[in-house]
Formats: structure tokens, sequence, C-alpha cells
């Protein structure tokens, strides 16, 4: 092991909590949450004073990327199989926007059965037999539904609230909130499983307008988690902080003689790269977890999958990392080949069953659940009319109107189902939750009023709800 | 009012008090007293105050009126134009009847100004405007100022009315080194040297900086540059995109772009060759290449895919790209529904998609035009060659087609080596060689000739067993290889060869020609491998047939060189004819010997994929919801005729006329979107920040009139980008300081008014052609092939497959950074990390972020890393003590002096990496000198200013 890694697992086991100031006790978070006159955001956050108590600080958003079908997971349709094979009733098809279905579509039963879960009898199908353990830690959302139904476009919106790249994201709004509690780590950090990395990539990580510091840093699971992490060989060690504060001494000169504020975030982008060149392959080695914790989650040290990246999300809120975000690909279930309801779901399904569940156990059992609030949920769902590909119904197209996601911790009430939808599953009956009205809960349970959290952008007060209405749901709040 | 109006100056004076929102409008009434303008006056205080309750808003509008069109205005009847005080909408506005004051209380209230200006708009007709972006260019003049010496040109009167209204002075002109690197920089993305800044500091005369200027703008270096920012709006790259993401070769088109740059080629003529150059009458092949520009799409190659589905995509993104990157109109919200707020129908958009609907390619790479060959003069050689010997084959007939009989084998008189290996003479008068078996040898052999004609000459190549493997040559397996064989008379001339040989057989690439060719790096060689060890021939045939009229002696040259071993001949026999081979044999030697070096050639020919039309043009249909299986009504091709009109060609139309009708100097779109994207460059931020959409919903511009003035002295000159730029770089404003200002902070905080100039992080490819021109290291070849540079390991660990990425060695690993290769799914880390974007979509804008994974980049990059190497080699080649040295290395990176304190903080750096590498690398050899400079090296070009233009 060369010397800057071997220093750098000495000094961050140390610093962890030195520096973090999170860890396993939860300091931070009592003053924030119970004593009124701590309500001030230690770290570097807009916001001077949270606008509320919090009962959130850091989120992890499990993004199932392609649009996972609420049908066969979580939304138990009877009727639905019972009109298997029957035209769509008109009125609803009109004026309904789909990509790829015509007005001919038949409605799809789902093949999966049901079960009855835990004290609160919520449905969960088969193919979550992990999540059927937890399911009452979990709070769902039956009434999700949003404004695109394109892929990229979608998953834009369901980040930043608007379809067209360019706008902050969640977690860049967050970042810029209420700061971070982390200074080895970025304060946005994104991991990706599956196939290939979701449509529309770094935009949905963006800082948009805001700096750019609060933009989403990748990870990569497996290797050096950053490119060009490492500094060059004859220059590790001391060097590198030599480097480092030499760079930050002249910087500073340059600085009183132009005055440019810019060279003051060049500076602090120089520290915490350097802070992150021993923290990061820190995080990254799970090999000091314990087998148990391991295979919970069905992590293997050296691996990399939504199950690794599942425990890293943990590792990463246990280090003051405020917003992480998970992507899995592909969901996107139309029934071509490789996209099946059948078995290319169950994979899918059988890929982030365990892990997603493990991270819910293992955040409680360290006391991190109750400040983390854990969001799953895809860009859209997917039609209750199935699809049909290469002449065969075996799929289902991106829907908008009704869909499911749950989540969990963070003051978000256990073991309950808001909204609903018709018996077939074709609109939401009650309780509508739109994107914004979850962009709006998730600010608030981080103590942020989302409209009163506003940046100005070209004459404009941008908010991460935009113009039109939106609203917390209080319902789903404990 | 109306006098106050007229006498600016106390005017601006009474507002010093006033709130800046306020005022800012105060300065447009400045520009010009005696009119209020919709658009530049009316709009945004309705907009502000009623459009809430009275706009385009369907859901949220009250008492069904909207004030935003002024025909509902009229027929609502709430305006009386020309009297403001029976107008409703003024009574409204001054009311004291809580009910009936609009704004409504809880709304807020207009000021008094704002008040005043509507009702000096009513007053004056109350006529609206279109948005200002349609409105016609019209050529402003340049407003009077106070300061006249300040001013440079005309662009800088503009600017400092702005600034004076405000009550704010202009920045003093920056430092020369800042301005000679600023320059260097925005022009052509290179560093000045140290001498080219002394050259400059030392150069009083007042034409000093506009030479600089001219000089750049006549560098090979500055269609790379500005070659680059069109590439972005190209969407060029190396790759097809989606998820396999093949190579493509696309690069001519690119070098057409960086060479039409450096032309000045008039922006309209650069629209039409590219939009449309293959449909010009007998287009030329730059002008077909040209077409490239739309063949930048993706090329979706996964299996099991819809060609027609992707080709729409590609025509969608040829029609989206079209809009943006002339019009700067989103024309693509009118793929699925008519634009919610720019006069383009779903219509429009179909008829303008259908002007790219009918080319060729479909999801493939289609149609592609042979654009360069290195070798291309040499194939017009061959093909001359292959002409005339048809015409020799055709004239000679049988006349010579007698084969000699016999070859009269000739004696060796006397013969020698350099290395001094022995020959002896066989009985069929061939030599064997033994002895010293050198790595490179010539051989020296003289021969008895008898009287008679020679015209051919022939070595027979023996086997023999005292050869390794038999022979014939003396290498390992028998081969050789005869780099050179030459002939001498006995008075010691040279006799002249036909440069082409034959032989019963050549190896693979070692013709026997070769062995004549003068090249002592090429020769014959024979393949025992896969020939045996068996005897060969090789005939060489003279220029002209010589006649000996007697007895003479004839001299024999050979030369064995095969590189790394020995590869020397082993046993020969010359012999001669007094008539050429069979000439019917010889043509088809030769030309089979032609056709293959042809073959050769031509294979490295690049292809360039270009557009073209087919021959009977698609039906294009508005696709409902921009779905390619739901094809509605037809539609003919048609330009933006709401926009700007069209004197309508005859039928058919087509992509000429399109790009004719963008290029029209009254389009009121094309030379004001033109001119914006240069000056954002060089300040930048965009005259009107939303490079990429000057419709309703982009921001509006902050000098209106300065882009009117620039849009028309484009067009007036010829179009011209170089002038324009020119205009630019040498205004005052573009010379002023950088420096932060605390009285601009607080007025103008994002320097929209330009009392400054900014500083700008620069262009991820420009990081590093900054570290490449520091350390000296630069190549500066312009164009060709894109080129691999080193990058650090695991790029590839999300892509779905592994690119292949020879990492380029010599001196393709120091091309200009735009040469990179890129694969749109896995561009170079470093260009991503700097905020270069991915190509899958036009750019018109890249974001400029400062993020520690570009600290990480600049710190430890491999490819960047080495540069910092060789920028402390460089130092150290021109400056051998510390203090020259160190400042020498810092104006290398820098361009300027290290101030006293920058020169001592790094000297005491430098010591201290010093010492503590003395500690660890000790002995004779210790390197801890060389490391503490690469140390400093690696430092300066890791600070913010070494990548800022400033």
């Amino acid at each position: 092991m060369d010397h800057e890694n071997e220093m750098s697992r000495l000094a961050t086991r140390r610093q962890l909590f030195r520096d973090c100031g999170v860890g396993l006790g939860s300091i931070a978070l009592t003053q924030l949450l119970d004593s009124s006159h701590s309500m001030a955001v230690e770290s570097s956050g807009s916001l001077e004073v949270l606008h509320h108590p919090a009962k959130a600080k850091n989120v992890i958003v499990l993004f199932m990327a392609g649009g996972p079908s609420q049908l066969e997971m979580f939304s138990h349709k009877p009727k639905l199989n019972e009109f298997h094979g029957k035209q769509t009733p008109k009125e609803f098809i009109e004026g309904k926007r789909f990509s790829f279905l015509g007005k001919d579509a038949k409605l799809l039963g789902s093949a999966r059965k049901f079960k009855s879960c835990g004290e609160s009898g919520v449905q969960i199908s088969e193919l979550l037999p992990f999540h059927q353990q937890v399911a009452d830690k979990l709070c769902f959302v039956h009434s999700m539904n949003t404004d695109v139904f394109n892929h990229g476009p979608a998953k834009i919106f369901m980040n930043s609230g608007n379809p067209q790249p360019g706008r902050p994201s969640m977690g860049a709004w967050v970042t810029y909130g209420i700061g971070s509690e982390c200074e080895n780590l970025p304060s946005f950090v994104v991991l990706q499983s599956g196939p290939r990395g979701p449509r529309a990539g770094a935009a949905l990580w963006s800082s948009g307008f805001l700096p750019s510091k609060h933009q989403g840093v990748p990870f990569r699971s497996s290797g050096d988690p950053i490119v060009n992490l490492t500094s060059p060989e004859k220059f590790r060690g001391e060097y590198t902080r030599d480097f480092h504060d030499a760079v930050a001494a002249l910087n500073r000169q340059r600085l009183q003689a132009t005055g440019d504020s810019e060279i003051e975030t060049r500076i602090a982008a120089y520290e915490m790269a350097y802070r992150m060149q021993s923290s990061a392959p820190e995080l990254m080695d799970i090999g000091g977890e314990n087998q148990q914790t391991l295979d919970r989650y069905g992590a293997k040290v050296g691996g990399a999958s939504y199950a690794n990246n599942c425990l890293l999300a943990r590792r990463l809120v246990e280090r003051g990392v405020r917003f992480v975000q998970l992507y899995h690909t592909d969901w996107d279930h139309h029934g071509g080949p490789g996209q099946t309801l059948g078995k290319d779901l169950e994979k899918c399904c059988s890929q982030v069953d365990q892990a997603s569940a493990a991270l819910i156990q293992d955040l409680e059992e360290r006391g991190l659940l109750d400040e983390t609030l854990v969001v799953w949920t895809g860009e859209f769902g997917r039609t209750p009319m199935g699809e049909t590909r290469n002449q065969k119904v075996g799929g289902r197209d991106h829907f908008i109107d009704a869909y499911t996601l749950w989540m969990a911790g963070g003051g978000v009430k256990p073991g309950i189902s808001y909204g609903s939808t018709d018996d077939l599953g074709l609109s939401v009956a009650e309780n509508p939750v739109h994107v914004r009205d979850l962009h709006a809960t998730i600010l608030h349970s981080l103590g942020i009023d989302h409209e009163k959290f506003s940046v100005k952008f070209q004459g404009l007060n941008m908010r991460l709800t935009g113009v039109e209405e939106a609203k917390v749901v209080h319902e789903i709040l404990a | 009012m109306v006098n106050r109006l007229v006498f600016p100056a106390m005017f601006s004076g009474v507002l010093i008090t006033l709130s800046v929102a306020v005022y800012a409008r105060a300065d447009d009434l400045d520009a010009d007293a005696s009119n209020v303008l919709y658009n530049r006056d009316v709009r945004s205080i309705l907009a502000e105050h009623c459009f809430a309750c009275h706009g385009p808003d369907d859901e949220h509008r009250e008492g069904d009126l909207r004030l935003d069109i002024r025909d509902d205005v009229m027929h609502a009847g709430v305006i009386k134009p020309g009297d403001s005080a029976e107008s409703e909408l003024v009574k409204r506005l001054v009311s004291i009847d809580s009910d009936e004051v609009m704004p409504p209380p809880e709304s807020g209230t207009l000021s008094q100004d704002e008040k005043d200006i509507l009702v000096k708009w009513i007053d004056g007709g109350a006529e609206y405007q279109k948005h200002w972006a349609f409105e016609p260019v019209m050529k402003a003049t340049p407003p009077r100022i106070s300061d006249e010496l300040w001013c440079q040109n005309p662009i800088d009167r503009f600017i400092l009315k702005r600034l004076e209204n405000k009550g704010l002075r202009p920045s003093l002109q920056a430092n020369r080194a800042v301005l000679i690197k600023r320059l260097y920089i925005d022009l052509i993305g290179l560093l000045p040297t140290p001498d080219q800044v002394d050259a400059f500091l030392a150069d009083g005369s007042a034409t000093a900086y506009e030479s600089i200027v001219d000089e750049l703008l006549r560098s090979k270096h500055y269609g790379e540059r500005w070659g680059r920012h069109w590439l972005d709006q190209a969407r060029y790259a190396d790759s097809n995109g989606y998820t396999f993401d093949n190579a493509r070769v696309m690069w001519p088109y690119r070098d057409w772009v960086i060479d039409a740059v450096n032309q000045d080629m008039p922006f309209n003529e650069f629209t039409i060759q590219q939009l449309a150059g293959d449909l010009l009458s007998v287009p030329t092949t730059e002008q077909i290449t040209a077409t490239g520009f739309h063949r930048n799409t993706l090329i979706n190659e996964e299996g099991g895919t819809d060609a027609e589905q992707f080709r729409v995509e590609a025509v969608i993104d040829r029609t989206n790209t079209t809009g943006t990157v002339w019009l700067a109109l989103t024309v693509g919200c009118a793929q699925c529904h008519n634009h919610k707020f720019d006069p383009v129908s779903q219509r429009d958009y179909y008829s303008l998609f259908a002007f790219f609907n009918s080319t060729v390619d479909r999801n493939n790479r289609g149609p592609e035009i042979t654009v360069r060959n290195p070798h291309a003069e040499e194939i017009v050689e061959l093909e001359r060659q292959l002409a005339a010997l048809k015409i020799e084959e055709k004239e000679r007939g049988d006349a010579e087609t007698v084969e000699p009989r016999k070859w009269s084998v000739l004696t060796p008189l006397a013969s020698k080596a350099e290395s001094k290996a022995r020959f002896e003479t066989l009985q069929d008068q061939s030599l064997l060689v033994s002895g010293p078996n050198a790595i490179q040898d010539v051989y020296d052999i003289v021969y008895q000739v008898e009287k008679g004609k020679v015209a051919a000459f022939q070595i027979n190549v023996l086997p023999h067993e005292t050869l390794p493997k038999g022979g014939p040559g003396r290498a390992s397996n028998g081969n050789f290889v005869m780099v050179d064989v030459q002939f001498d008379d006995a008075d010691g001339n040279k006799i002249q060869l036909d440069p082409l040989a034959l032989a019963d057989y050549s190896q693979s690439r070692y013709d026997v020609s070769l062995a004549v060719d003068r090249d002592l790096k090429s020769g014959w060689a024979i393949n025992t491998n896969q020939k045996g060890n068996v005897s060969h021939w090789a005939k060489f045939l003279l220029a002209e047939p010589i006649l000996f009229q007697k007895p003479t002696k004839l001299r024999l040259r050979m030369r064995f060189n095969q590189g790394t071993h020995p590869y020397n001949l082993g046993r020969f026999q010359l012999s001669t004819s007094p008539v050429r081979p069979a000439a019917a044999d010889l043509i088809v030697v030769r030309r089979s010997a032609l056709e293959a070096r042809k073959k050769t050639l031509e294979a490295g020919r690049v292809k360039s994929m270009v557009m073209r039309e087919l021959d009977k043009p698609r039906v294009t249909h508005l696709l409902t919801r921009g779905d390619f299986l739901r094809p509605a009504e037809s539609v003919e091709p048609a330009v933006l005729k709401d926009l700007y009109p069209w004197s309508q060609p005859e039928q058919p139309v087509n992509r000429l006329d399109l790009a004719r009708w963008l290029v029209d100097p009254g389009n009121p779109l094309t030379p004001r979107v033109a001119v914006n994207r240069m000056w954002q460059k060089f300040f930048g931020v965009g005259l009107v920040e939303t490079v990429e959409d000057f419709g309703m919903q982009g921001s509006v511009p902050s000098h209106a009139e300065l882009l009117d003035w620039m849009a028309t002295e484009f067009v007036e000159r010829g179009w011209s980008r170089k002038k324009i730029q020119r205009l630019i770089v040498t205004s005052a404003t573009y010379r002023q300081a950088s420096d932060a200002r605390e009285d601009l902070q607080e007025k103008d905080p994002l320097n929209r008014l330009l009392g400054r100039q900014n500083r700008l992080r620069v262009d991820a490819e420009i990081v590093r052609d900054l570290a490449l021109s520091a350390s000296g290291t630069l190549t500066a070849t312009v164009g060709g092939p894109s080129v691999y540079p080193p990058q650090p390991a695991g790029v590839y660990a999300f892509t779905q497959k592994k690119k292949n990425w020879p990492t380029s060695q010599g001196p393709d690993r120091f091309r200009r950074t735009m040469y990179t290769f890129f694969y749109r799914s896995s561009p170079h880390p470093m260009l991503t990390v700097f905020d270069a974007p991915r190509f899958n979509v036009t750019c018109t804008r890249r974001g400029r972020s400062n993020t520690p994974l570009q600290s990480l980049m600049v710190a430890n990059d491999p490819g960047l890393f080495e540069l910092a190497e060789a920028l402390s080699d460089r130092a150290a080649s021109e400056q051998d003590a510390v203090q020259l040295r160190l400042k020498y290395m810092f104006r290398l990176a820098l361009c300027r002096q290290p101030t006293p304190k920058e020169l001592r903080f790094l000297q005491d750096f430098l010591e201290d990496q010093r010492g503590k590498f003395s500690n660890s690398d000790t002995g004779p050899n210790s390197k801890a000198v060389q490391y503490a400079w690469i140390a400093v090296a690696r430092v300066l070009m890791n600070l913010d200013e070494f990548i800022t233009r400033e």
C-alpha cells in the first residue's frame, strides 16, 4: 500500500467524527430538532435559519430509471385483472398522452401475486419479498403524477421541477439551502448501477444557475471512485499538503489583487479536493464492514452493484453527506426484448429489493433513519394498458397520471399508504400528489419552506417547485 | 415632464436617490427621450404589474381582459390611443378608490415614473411592437457621451452611455501584460511567449496593440480557436452516439471549419455551404464536405432499431439545431404543439423539418465523400502511368516481344565486402559468401563483359548447403534484404536503371523494385519461411540499352540491411541479355505493380459523411405529438414566413433556399444572433444572455442598440467575422481591467453594464492547450485525424463498451486538445470536468463551473502532470540561476512578472521542497532538485490565474 493511502486510512478514521461531526451520535441533529435557539444552520447554507424545525437532515433518493411498473409491484388492482384484454374506456384515452400506445390499447392485468404485509397490511407483490418484510417502515404514495412522459425530460423534471435541462436539481437546491455537514466529501453524491447510466446524464445532478459547487459528484463504485484522485508519484503524502498550501497561498495573493470572488471558490475547491483524496477512498472501502452487514445488503467487497451503492449511501449519510442519489437502470419495460414484465422486470426487482430493504433496516439500527429521508421512485410509472412489441403484449408504456413511490425515515409516517387510484389504476381517485408536491414535502422535512426558498435568476424568483401551486403533503409527515 | 427629459444631466441628478429599477428605465429614456417604445419602456411595466391577471395565461385571467395584445385592448376599450386622460387604464391607475384602483392595493403599485411612461405611451398612440428580436434590425446611431476620449470605436459609446447614466465610470485599461495574454487566449487559445510579451511591452507605437490583433487574426491557430466555438454548435464529435457509440470519421468536416474560419469565409457563404453545399451548381469537394454540419447527428447501431425512427430523430435534430444556431429560436417546442410563446406553429415546424427530410442517409453512414488522401498526388501520377502503359501496350505490338533465348552469365573478376566477408567463385560463376556476416553490408564485385548489347541484368539468388537453412541468404532463415543495387561501367559511370524491376517472387512489402528506389531502408526479400529455400531471379532493366564496342568491365554493388540482424546474400550469379524481357510480360508485371501500389495508397483515403438529396423527395407529414408513427396532413417545405418574409422561389424549394433565407441581410435574427455569440466569447456573457433563445422566453438585450449596430456592421462588412471581432477587441470596453470594483459590485453586481472586463475561466480544451504552450511541448500541426492523448485509467467503467484508446506517442501526444478523439458516451474526462458538452445536441453556451474535480484533474492528471514536468525542463534549459529560472517559469505560465511577494514565496517553496526531497532521495543521482522544480511548475499550472483569462 502506498504511503498516501495508508495516511488517508489512518487520518480519516481519526477525523471521521471530528470533521464530519455526525457519525453515530446525533448531536448536530439534536440541536437542530430539539433546541429552538439553535435552529441556525451551522454550515455554509444560504439560509441563515431554517424556516421551521427540520424532521430530516439528509436525503437518499433511490431512483429507478426507466419507470418501474407500480402495477407489478405496489399497486394491487384485482379489477384490472378482471378486465384484462378489454378495450380501455374511450373517455379515459381521450386527451391522454403516451409515448407509444395507440388509442386501441387494451387493459393488461398483472400476473403478479400480492400479499398483505405487516401490521399495516399494505399490499406488496411477490417480486419484492424483502420489501414485504419492511412494509411497516415504508410510506407509500399511490397517487403520484407528473407532467412529462419521455425519459430524459421526465427525469430532469423529477430532479429539477422543469423538463428542460439547466435548472438546479433537488440535491443542488438542498445543499445550497442548508449546506453540508461534511467537509471531506462533496455534499451531493451520485452513484449509479445497472447496465448504463441514466438518460439525460449530468443534467440530473446539475447545479443549474446555483453555484457549481452544489452540483452532484458522481462516484464510481469500484476502483478510484473519482478520476485523478491520487497525486502523482513522488508527490504524495506531505508533498500533497505542501502543494495545496502553496496553491492556496498564491491564489489568495491573486484574490487580493483582483477581488474576484471566483478565486475564493477555486481555493475552496482545492481544499475540498485535498480532503477528498483521503476521505473518498476510505468511504469506498467497504472491507471494514462486518460480514453480516455485507450479506444483509448483498454487497460484495470490490464489487459494483446497486447493493454496494446502498451500503455506500448509508456510509455517505453517516459521514454527513447531505444528499445522496442512486440511479439504477433499466426499468423501461415496454415488452420488447430485454424489456418484458416477465424475467426482465424480475431481474430489476431482484437487483434492488434486498438492498433497498437492508438500507432501511441498517439506517434504523444505526439511529440514522430518523434523520434521513429515503425516497424510492422512478421518473413515472407504467400504463394499466398493455403495450405490444414484436407482436406480443409483454409490457406497459410510460404513465404519468398515477403511479407509486415510497418514502421512509426522516419524519415520514411509517406503514401508511397515501392517495389512491381508481379500480383500474387509470387515474388518481383521491389525494393526488404531483412531483411539485413531492419537492415541497422533501424541502419541508428538511426545514425549508419551498415558497420562501427562491433565488433570483433572469429577473424571476426561481424555486424548485416553480411557479405553479405546490403543496406540502402534511398527511404523510409524522 | 417633457422639459425634464430633454435635460438628461439634470434629470439624472434628480434620479440618484431613486431605486435601481426605476433608474434602469430612465437610462433608456435618456437614449431617446422623445418617444416611448413598447418593447423598451412599456412592456416590462405591464409584465410586472398587469400581465399576471391580464396576460397570456388563460387560466388566471381576470375580467376577460388581456393587455398584451393591442386588438384585445382596443376591443375592450380600456385604452384610447392619443388620449390618456380618457383611457380607462389610466383612470384605474390613479384612482383613489380601493375597489377601482389597479393594480389592486395588495398587489403593489406603480411608481410615478412608471405611470408617466404609460401616460406618455398612450398619448403617443399606444403603439405595440413585436417582440424586440422579431423587429427588423435598425442601425442605431452611436449615442453622444461626455467622455469622448475614452472611446476607441462606436461600441464604446453604447457601453459608456449606460455607465454614465448610472453614474459609473469604466475601468482603466488593463496592464499590457494582461492585454496581450487576453488577446492570445481569446483569439488563438494559446499563450504568448515571454519574448512576445516583452516585444509588446517595448513597443511604444500607437499601433502596437492593433498589430498584435492583426497578427493573431492571421494566425492559423485562430481558425482552431474560433472553429472550435462553431464546432460546439455543429455538435461535432468522432463517434456515432447512443449506446454503441462506434467511431466515425468526421474530422474532414472539422478541418473544413478551421480552414473556412481562417479564411474568414463570409458568414452567409459559410452558412450556405454547410446547409446546402451539395445543392450548389457544380459543388467542389470542399463545399460538399461542408454539409457534414448536419451529418453530425447520432446514429443508433443497436440491433433491432427502426432506421426510420432514428432517421426522423436526426431530421428533428437538424431542424432544431438550425433553429437554435441561426435564429436562436427554440423551434423544437413546436414539434408536438404550437409554440407557446414564439411565432412558430406546429405546421411551421414541419414545414421547416421538410427541408431536411429528403436526404439519402437513414440512421447510417449514408453518403460520403472522399475528401483527402495524403498520397493524392502520387495516385494521380500512378493513374497517368497506367494510362501510358495502356498506350504503350497498344503501340508496341509484338515488335520486341522476343524473350532472349539465352542469358549470358558473367565471370566475376574481383570481389570484396565492407564486412570483409569472403567470396568463393563456384563452377557456374556464382559467388558463395562466407566469413564475417555483418548487420549491414555492401558487396562490390567486378565482372568481365563481352562486347555486344546489354538491355537487362539478371541476378540469380541461389541456395547452397553451406548457407543457413540452405540459403540463398545468410540470415538464420536463409533470407536476405537487398536494399540497393547499382551497376557502374568501366569508367565508373552509374548505369541508369528502369525504376521497375522484375522478380519471379518478392516477399510482401519487399518488392524487388524497392532495391532500385534509392531508398536504403527498403529492399527486396524472398520470405523463405513461406516460399522455401529455393532459387529466385531478379531482372533489372537498363533505362537505355548499352552497346559495348569491346570487352570491358562492369561493377555490381549490392547493399543489404534489415535493420537489426544480418540479412546478407549467400550465393548469387549475374547474367546479361541484349534485349529487354518480353514487352507484354513486362507490361503485365509493371501494370500489376502499379495497380497494387495504387490500391495500397487508395486505402489511405478519407471519406467524410455528407448530405445528399434523394432523387425523389419524401413527402413530409406533420407528426402528431412528434410521433413518427402518427403522420397527419402533409406539408411542403417552407421557412418561418411570419418571422421574416420570403420571396418564394420557384418550386420545388430545397435546403439552399432555406440557407439563403437565413442569411438574407434583412433577416432580423441571424446577424443579431451571430454577433451576440461572438460578444459572448469576449465578455463571458452575451448582450442577450440567452444566446440560445431570442424568443419571448429569452432574456432581453443589455444593450439593444449596440446589438443592432453591430448586426448592421456585420452585414455591411460582408458578414466578416474577423472584422467584427477586430472591432470588439480594439474597443476600450474590451481592453478594460477585469479587477473587481466596489462601486460596480454594488450597482451592477453581474457586470452587465461592463464597467470592467470579466475574469473568465478558459474552456476545457484551452486549459490543456495553455499547459502545452507554457511547457513548450505543443505540436502546432493543424487538422488531420483525431488523436489520443493520455487519459486516466477507469474512464470506461460506466460505458457499454470499452473504447479503443491507442494513447498517442510522439508529436500527436501534444496536439491541441480540440483534436482529442471525442467519444460521445465517454469523452476524455479533462473535457467533461471542465464543462465541455457531449455534443449530442447543439451547444451555444458552455457552463463555467468551478469544482474540486477540476482541481484534482489539473493537480493529478498524468497527462497534465507530464506537462508540468516539461515546463520545469523548459525553464531549466533556458535559465540556470534560481531567481532567474523562477521568474522565467512564472512568465512562461502566467505571462507576467511575479510580484516580489510571489517570487519570495516561490523561492521559499522551492527550498522547502528541495530540502524534503533531499532527505528522501539521497546519493549521487539524487533527483531532489529536479523534483523541487517540478513541484514549482505544478503549483504554477494549478493557480486560478493559469486557467483564467483576466
